[in-house]
């Protein structure tokens, strides 16, 4: 898809009607909007979103400000109705479109309001005209449902994958941004129709149990209970999904009083800032890496309790088979492939007496029983298994602990060693305050303190969910078994069986398709990160893990926690590059104040490499004076198609207007 | 993805799938029938229906199917 035109008209800053040419033709994909902070270039990028989608990307829902342009307002007269439209003329596929979105409103007194179509939820009209040419008379992609047409071409739930903020760039790399890699991979999978199967095969194993409650009364007690341990799971998913957005809050909190104090207090303490962010992160990792050794432990004290409840009662039972053996009051071993013998032969081996029907009856329920009796020595443990289970079992127990105590051991002396250094740095920071740090240090420490308790509580509440669900998977266990004592409980456990293994193979082909594609992410953003960064030979390896937590590897060491600003913008770019490109859908990608936070050279860097790298992708390019800097520009007006000045009529900062400079 | 070309794999990761040929059947004509939408308000009952259609055998000759 191409951006070839914009009509906007009163849309926020923008008073009356502009039509803006865009483009791509070969070589030259590049179109750029330069201007200060504050005259409008978000907002073109939210009208390019609110045409589209009907919201806008960057703009809080509640906001005070109407979308109408309030110069507008001021110069309409009272009961006057003025409308606000933007219309895309797109190229899709060699056919012509027009995407457009219209609100009407009424003048007021003290304000005015939205008169809304009554066709749409938010009020606005939304359509998508096909405009035919001598080649493409028909469309191939039906304009009569602009909803799904736009869904087709560029998906809501992907788009922050074509409108890039460079405002929201570190969000994908901060301490525990894997849940937000991961649905992004999930929305670009598009993988709903297998979760939404999933789903409804959980339904249909929770109508079975609920139907088969009628069988008999004492399952409706299960049902219940396994229905409340199913609540309580989703309820602990639900709470754990929103500690961690609230403990994401309290990070960007922390990073944002950090800051202020950094700005505030020179470089000493910028520096010593630094290195507390870093000791923070590595202890955050330490933290949790201790939970999960402390939790393996558990669950091998858990196996192997049987051993150590039962240890007297083992010793017990070998020394009594040890007296027996001795005393010979064990008998010999029987196999049954010798009794089969016996009766195939027809004849005792011993005093050579012929074998009757009956006696051979009586035979085949001897193999049995040696069978069954073999099958409960396993299960109980005979003579030899008992002293097996002794001797081989307790020295792996003793090797396993041992090492998960060392592993402890290390990581508690490695957490005591960050958190007293910690503290040096916090009373080093304090030394060199003036008293006017002192109230921001306070809610550094507030907030610190919050994430703490916080994570603490996520962690928690992870544990608890586990037990839960071991608790009703027994449960569920329980259940079926109980289903399975009469004929009809018993066909119903098998459609449950078989449900059951349906979702589980959806499931897996689910992980399945997201590990493939998680691996293709991070090969793809290594291979941006390394085309657009500076310096050429850095060798690093990008990897996106199992938690789908993003990490940079360089010589085995993580060096992430060392990123410049300019790095970990890189980074971000060459992420958002990669999901962009994996999703399969050629959209133009509008980047907005992506070189804000990053220093010269890499920007220079960014501005030689992007356009080439990204050839045959349409980019829109919103900069401030500052980040088009003279090198910017020398990058990218080689693939110049058209640049546009967005200046204010008489300095009014509601009569935005754009000024063509470069027209392709 | 492209949804179109998502669905095409999620289908061929089924064909490849190490489980009965009634299970794969199964999966795919519920994938098919969510896709286009032929699953309605009343799933619950659709998907039994197809579940009962199967036979619930887990264990039928997966060599049998192409």
């Amino acid at each position: 898809m191409i951006i070839k035109k914009i009509e906007i008209k009163n849309y926020r800053q923008y008073a009356g009607r502009q039509e803006i040419n865009l483009g791509m033709s070969g070589r030259f994909n590049v179109n750029v909007f330069i201007g200060s902070t504050g005259v409008g270039k978000t907002n073109l990028s939210n009208a390019i979103n609110w045409c589209f989608y009907g919201d806008e990307f960057s703009i809080e829902k509640n906001t005070k400000f109407p979308m109408l342009n309030k110069d507008v307002i001021t110069n309409m007269e009272d009961g006057k109705i003025q409308d606000v439209s933007v219309a895309i003329h797109i190229d899709y596929e060699g056919e012509n479109y027009v995407i457009k979105r219209e609100k009407n409103f009424i003048k007021l007194k003290g304000g005015c309001e939205l008169v809304p179509y009554q066709s749409s939820d938010d009020g606005s009209k939304f359509t998508i005209t096909f405009l035919a040419t001598k080649t493409k008379r028909k469309p191939s992609l039906s304009p009569d449902f602009p909803t799904t047409f736009i869904n087709t071409i560029a998906p809501k739930k992907i788009r922050e994958f074509f409108f890039f903020d460079g405002e929201k760039l570190k969000r994908y790399l901060h301490t525990g941004s894997g849940s937000e890699i991961r649905d992004s991979i999930f929305n670009i999978s598009q993988l709903d129709l297998l979760e939404k199967t999933s789903n409804r095969l959980k339904r249909v194993i929770v109508d079975y149990r609920h139907n088969s409650r009628s069988f008999s009364p004492d399952k409706g007690v299960l049902e219940g209970e396994i229905k409340k341990l199913e609540e309580g799971v989703e309820e602990l998913k639900n709470d754990i999904k929103t500690k961690e957005e609230n403990k994401k809050k309290l990070e960007k909190e922390y990073q944002k009083f950090l800051d202020e104090y950094g700005n505030l207090g020179g470089d000493r303490t910028k520096a010593l800032i630094s290195e507390k962010k870093r000791l923070d992160e590595e202890l955050e990792k330490d933290i949790l890496k201790l939970d999960e050794i402390t939790t393996e432990k558990r669950k091998l004290l858990i196996s192997y309790s049987y051993i150590i409840v039962g240890k007297k009662a083992i010793d017990k039972a070998i020394k009594r088979l040890e007296d027996a053996e001795r005393k010979k009051e064990i008998p010999p071993n029987v196999s049954p492939e010798y009794i089969e013998g016996l009766i195939k032969k027809g004849k005792s081996c011993i005093c050579g007496r012929s074998i009757g029907a009956k006696e051979k009856v009586a035979l085949t329920k001897l193999i049995k029983s040696i069978i069954s009796m073999a099958d409960a020595n396993i299960a109980t443990g005979t003579h030899n298994g008992l002293r097996n289970l002794k001797l081989k079992d307790i020295p792996i127990l003793k090797r396993q602990l041992l090492d998960n105590n060392n592993k402890i051991k290390e990581l508690d002396a490695s957490i005591d060693k960050k958190r007293h250094y910690l503290k040096k740095i916090d009373s080093d920071m304090k030394s060199n305050n003036k008293e006017k740090l002192d109230s921001l240090y306070d809610m550094i420490e507030r907030a610190r303190v919050s994430i703490e308790s916080t994570s603490n509580k996520i962690t928690l509440r992870k544990k608890e969910k586990e037990e839960n669900e071991i608790l009703l998977s027994d449960k569920n266990k329980e259940y079926k078994k109980n289903l399975e004592r009469d004929e009809r409980g018993r066909v119903i456990a098998k459609y449950m069986t078989f449900t059951e293994s349906a979702m589980k193979i959806t499931e897996d082909i689910q992980k399945k398709i997201m590990d493939e594609i998680r691996i293709e992410i991070a090969n793809q953003a290594q291979e941006h990160y390394k085309e657009l960064h500076w310096k050429k030979n850095e060798d690093i390896n990008i990897v996106i893990g199992d938690d789908y937590s993003i990490s940079a590897i360089q010589g085995g060491d993580e060096k992430m926690g060392a990123f410049s600003a300019g790095e970990e913008a890189l980074l971000a770019i060459s992420l958002l590059i990669a999901l962009n490109n994996v999703s399969g859908f050629k959209v133009p990608i509008v980047m907005d104040t992506m070189l804000g936070r990053i220093d010269e050279e890499p920007s220079h860097s960014f501005a030689m490499n992007i356009a080439d790298y990204l050839k045959g992708t349409q980019l829109i390019f919103l900069f401030t004076k500052k980040e088009y800097s003279i090198d910017v520009r020398k990058g990218l007006d080689k693939y110049l198609c058209f640049k546009y000045r967005i200046n204010l009529k008489n300095n009014n900062p509601l009569t935005a207007y754009f000024k063509a400079e470069v027209e392709s | 993805m492209k949804k179109s070309n998502i669905n095409k794999r999620i289908l061929s990761e089924i064909h490849d799938y190490d489980t009965s040929a009634k299970m794969k059947d199964f999966l795919e004509e519920i994938i098919k029938a969510e896709l286009y939408n032929e699953v309605g308000y009343k799933f619950i009952e659709e998907y039994k229906k197809k579940i009962e259609e199967t036979n619930f055998d887990l264990n039928d000759n997966k060599k049998n199917r192409n």
